[in-house]
């Protein structure tokens, strides 16, 4: 790999925030199931085809209220033109390592009932304790935990290691 | 109904880059994007919040991506969407961006979208940061 050095601090495009990511869906009321029964995430359908995603807890009166978040974008067709791999995932965080452990043990008991064709074994990798998971579409998610100074908001203030 | 895996928050996202550097200086210099490089072969992206975007360098070409797997990045004004498309078609060259779409205008939302030296598309848009509060709040549409 070559390297490229940083030239400038100030961005040619000021951007305010990393606002949403999106991937497609071949059944949305089954998408919709598995993010709200499995990873409990909240969803809703704003569109006849489409779904918005997000973490719980941002309503009003809720203790993220106010809060930046990222909002996945779901769209429903008929056939997956480009299917997902491994290395393009959406990750969600849990409390302890145990509830990783957890959650793979639960998954993989209801993963006929939620049409999740893979489900790997957690392993540690990097300060995280993880695993993952695809579902019908090819779409790939990671159940997370990482020790405090492996969260990304501590890698952050630590800055480049490399 | 308690879910499966309750009381999940949304992490991260995870793109693919060749070079992790090189694509370092487009995600910073040009999109605006915090980064860190904990590792060789990683390097974390923000932009508000505590998510994060991985973007793991793999060494080779990376897998291309569709426009329908693609991240919004927000700018505040619709002047400022023009603006950002006229910035990226001046630096395509220098970053290797490897195609720059059309402004489009829906529901008084100026966008476009560009796709970058590995393929991955982002998207830039002044979609206002209450849009999606209020869709939540709506709930949902009858179908």
């Amino acid at each position: 790999m070559t390297t490229a050095q940083l030239v400038s601090s100030a961005p040619a495009i000021r951007t305010t925030s990393l606002q949403c990511g999106t991937y497609l869906s071949t059944d949305l009321a089954a998408t919709r199931r598995m993010l709200e029964e499995v990873l409990d995430l909240e969803c809703v359908r704003y569109a006849p085809r489409s779904l918005y995603v997000r973490e719980r807890g941002h309503r009003p009166g809720e203790p993220l209220a106010g809060k930046p978040y990222l909002v996945l974008e779901v769209h429903e067709v008929d056939a997956i033109p480009n299917p997902q791999a491994f290395l393009n995932h959406w990750g969600v965080f849990v409390a302890t390592q145990s509830d990783v452990d957890r959650a793979y043990a639960t998954i993989v008991a209801n993963k006929e009932r939620y049409g999740i064709p893979i489900v790997q074994k957690p392993k540690a990798n990097h300060g995280a304790y993880s695993f993952y998971f695809a579902d019908a579409d090819s779409n790939w998610w990671e159940v997370e935990h990482r020790i405090h100074k492996k969260q990304y908001e501590s890698l952050r203030a630590i800055g480049d290691v490399v | 109904m308690t879910a499966l895996v309750p009381n999940t928050w949304l992490s991260h996202g995870t793109i693919e880059c060749k070079n992790p550097p090189k694509s370092r200086r487009f995600y910073q210099e040009v999109l605006g994007l915090g980064s860190v490089r904990p590792l060789p072969a990683a390097q974390y992206l923000w932009n508000g919040g505590r998510w994060s975007l991985v973007c793991v360098g793999i060494g080779v070409d990376t897998k291309p991506q569709g426009p329908e797997n693609r991240f919004r990045l927000r700018v505040d004004t619709a002047a400022e969407v023009e603006a950002a498309r006229e910035t990226a078609l001046r630096l395509q060259s220098e970053h290797d961006i490897r195609e720059i779409g059309p402004l489009e205008v829906k529901a008084g939302v100026h966008a476009f979208m560009l796709r970058d030296l590995d393929a991955n598309w982002w998207e830039i848009s002044n979609v206002p940061a209450e849009h999606y509060d209020e869709a939540f709040l709506r709930g949902d549409v009858a179908v």
